[in-house]
């Protein structure tokens, strides 16, 4: 009863893959205003989740100064001992790294199998990457990426381009966060908001219903919202687990 | 002799025409509601004198000896109503349902025509309305104004609009009456008879002794066969109660079947554990992906922590959903998922915040799974079953059987209510201490002797048992 260590599930241990780093995505169409805010949330909030969190940012290049994936893949020891406790969140530069990963050179186990043993300790990794390179990096794979689309106009565009890319190109179908602030919930302008253009267009020219999941606001107090949690627990839900020498699916 | 009949809109006013008319000897001999208002028949105190004399006594007696009962409760004005029912009742053959009907009536009466009966005490006794009740205006004219012999059977002129009601509720009630006598001594004859066999008497006490209610113990042990031994008799017994109690064991465990199952239940029965036992399950059969974990309790503090962090060993996703749009949703997203699990907030079957809860449950594909603590007392899961009672099949699942002293009363009520048992979780363990519902090990366990109780009953205190506060529902039984 008072052995350390021992709890009533420690018999869920034994069933589980628990131990493995989940990988869940992120689209980059170059609206970094309304994205990366976004990111920064949802990071925040899979670590008040519990979750460990690398992510792992394809628009930032690895240099000698600002060392990232790409060294990693190089020299595994530079990510310290792994049975060392992972920091709550790192953010890895990796726009070399995830493009080495992409090169068609047959892995066995897939594009992210090397991944697999550079972050066992964490929970989650987020790959923050434009579309062409998630449709490289993750095919068929079952995630749904989350495709941010900010209240501007050109979003709407850029978010099409991406969605347009990642279902034709590997199936890939996303998961839509809508950015509004308070007052646009119930404003009659948001029938010509981009999120309506986009889905309208997803609609009539990609034959493809696209939910959107409504985020309110972008405030690092409100980080921690409900919409917030709905989305991260969403998104850990078509999350891929990355198993250690074994690359399988979730579906 | 004069007799008079006044109307009046008021009763006051009627008397006062009697008065006017009979001076201060005015003696009332009726009254009764009329369409345009009151009716009051009176007569003098001369009339009365009249009828003192020997000779017209004699007269009228020869005339009409019906009267010569009539006259006798004038009499005692001084003497109570209970006398005065008491010599009526000596005089006739009124039978206590009429009797009460009499009196209700009577006190209806009363009630409607209080100022005037108070005015008219002195000269009309209680026994008025009585003698108003007759056949009015011909009554009169032959002169048998204060006639009290047996009171007609049917019902009186003055309250026939309100009499069939009232007579009616009186006679449901008697007939419960007489119902409720019937089954005391149904029950007194039956227990009688079980005392004089000793099998059935022993079988009782056991039953009721295992924590099985009277109410079933009776059912099982009035459709055994007489003839059959002891050790027989015990079989028999059991084999009803496992017959009777209904499990998943013709079909596959729930946790490989699948499907949609929200847990409902009494505070603190343990629906997460099971939830996460299930979870666990489902995942050792099908893999962690199979299985889509939804919490709907949003009220108890540390709930969706809880669920998460059994959902975090197992590496599922444990969801909230605040409302009905949002588990809508969720099920959606988990619609690929083999086993969908819902947890929800213990409630007491009295709380107000059931109902919301389950119409929040009321989507399509959405199986209750009722958590029935074994440890509980009869009355308590007989209240939870009933209060979480849903349409199409029930299905239960009975938790904590290691800390239940008795299994009785929870098989009792999985009986009576006609569950489907879909497992039974013995422990804290995650997800080992569960197993497949087996109910001849479940009747075996619950028929086992326990150890001495203070609760036992003994074999004198049987009669208690059987002596319902309120009528109980039968169950039902395939014997």
């Amino acid at each position: 009863m008072l052995d350390m260590g021992v709890n009533q599930g420690a018999g869920l241990h034994r069933i589980a893959l628990q131990a493995a780093p989940r990988v869940m995505a992120v689209a980059s169409h170059g609206q970094q205003q309304g994205e990366l805010p976004l990111l920064w949330s949802l990071c925040a909030t899979l670590v008040d989740l519990g979750h460990s969190v690398a992510v792992l940012d394809a628009t930032t290049v690895e240099s000698a100064d600002n060392p990232g994936l790409a060294q990693l893949l190089d020299d595994a020891q530079l990510q310290g001992d792994e049975n060392s406790a992972p920091l709550s969140w790192s953010v890895i530069p990796a726009a070399i790294g995830l493009a080495q990963l992409c090169q068609p050179m047959a892995r066995p186990g897939g594009p992210l199998a090397p991944l697999s043993e550079l972050f066992q300790r964490f929970g989650v990794v987020v790959i923050y990457a434009q579309a062409g390179l998630l449709t490289d990096l993750l095919p068929d794979s079952g995630i749904e990426p989350l495709l941010t689309v900010a209240p501007v106009k050109m979003s709407a565009v850029t978010a099409y381009q991406a969605l347009k890319q990642m279902l034709l190109n590997t199936r890939l179908r996303p998961t839509m966060a809508a950015i509004v602030g308070e007052p646009a919930l119930n404003n009659a302008a948001a029938s010509h908001s981009p999120v309506t253009n986009l889905q309208h267009c997803a609609m009539t020219f990609l034959g493809y219903r696209l939910d959107a999941l409504a985020v309110r606001a972008l405030q690092p107090a409100e980080c921690r919202s409900d919409d917030m949690y709905r989305l991260a627990l969403r998104l850990l839900e078509n999350a891929m687990p990355l198993h250690r020498h074994q690359f399988m699916g979730s579906h | 002799m004069n007799i008079q009949r006044f109307n009046a809109p008021t009763a006051r006013e009627a008397l006062a025409k009697a008065r006017h008319a009979f001076g201060d000897g005015t003696l009332i001999l009726s009254n009764r509601p009329t369409a345009t208002g009151v009716e009051v028949v009176a007569t003098g105190e001369e009339t009365l004198s009249a009828l003192d004399t020997p000779e017209s006594f004699a007269d009228r007696s020869k005339d009409q000896p019906a009267l010569r009962r009539a006259t006798l409760p004038s009499v005692p004005e001084t003497s109570t109503p209970v006398e005065e029912d008491a010599t009526q009742l000596a005089m006739s053959t009124l039978s206590f349902q009429d009797y009460v009907r009499e009196r209700m009536l009577r006190r209806r009466h009363e009630s409607m025509t209080g100022p005037t009966a108070a005015a008219g005490q002195e000269a009309a006794p209680e026994r008025t309305p009585k003698a108003a009740a007759l056949p009015g205006p011909r009554q009169i004219e032959i002169q048998a104004p204060i006639k009290v012999t047996a009171v007609p059977k049917p019902a009186p002129v003055l309250a026939a609009p309100h009499a069939p009601a009232l007579s009616q509720g009186i006679v449901n009630e008697l007939h419960a009456m007489k119902a409720l006598i019937e089954d005391r001594f149904n029950t007194l004859t039956w227990l009688g008879q079980a005392r004089q066999s000793p099998i059935q008497s022993n079988l009782m006490l056991k039953l009721i002794r295992a924590g099985y209610s009277p109410t079933l113990a009776r059912t099982i042990l009035e459709r055994m066969p007489e003839e059959m031994g002891a050790t027989d008799s015990v079989r028999w017994v059991m084999d009803i109660l496992e017959r009777n109690l209904k499990t998943d064991a013709a079909t596959r465990p729930i946790h490989e079947e699948g499907g949609t199952f929200a847990l409902v239940g009494a505070t603190g029965v343990g629906k997460t554990t099971t939830a996460a036992k299930l979870a666990g399950l489902c995942a050792r059969t099908h893999g962690p992906a199979s299985v889509g974990l939804i919490t709907l309790d949003t009220y108890r503090v540390g709930a969706h922590e809880q669920l998460r962090a059994f959902g975090r060993m197992l590496g599922v996703v444990a969801h909230l959903a605040h409302d009905r749009a949002a588990l809508q949703d969720l099920l959606n997203l988990l619609g690929n998922k083999k086993m969908v699990l819902i947890d929800t907030t213990g409630l007491a079957p009295n709380d107000p915040r059931k109902r919301g809860m389950l119409d929040v449950l009321d989507l399509p594909g959405v199986n209750r799974l009722l958590v029935l603590n074994a440890g509980g007392h009869g009355d308590s899961l007989d209240d939870v079953v009933s209060s979480f009672k849903s349409t199409g099949a029930q299905q239960a699942v009975l938790s904590k059987t290691d800390e239940a002293a008795k299994l009785g009363p929870a098989l009792d009520a999985i009986i009576r209510h006609q569950l489907v048992l879909r497992g039974v979780t013995m422990g804290q363990k995650v997800p080992e201490d569960w197993e497949a519902a087996d109910a001849a090990k479940l009747v075996r366990q619950s028929m086992r002797s326990p150890a001495k109780s203070a609760f036992d009953p003994k074999p004198a205190d049987l009669d208690f048992f059987f002596t319902p506060a309120s009528a109980s529902p039968a169950g039902r039984l395939d014997a």
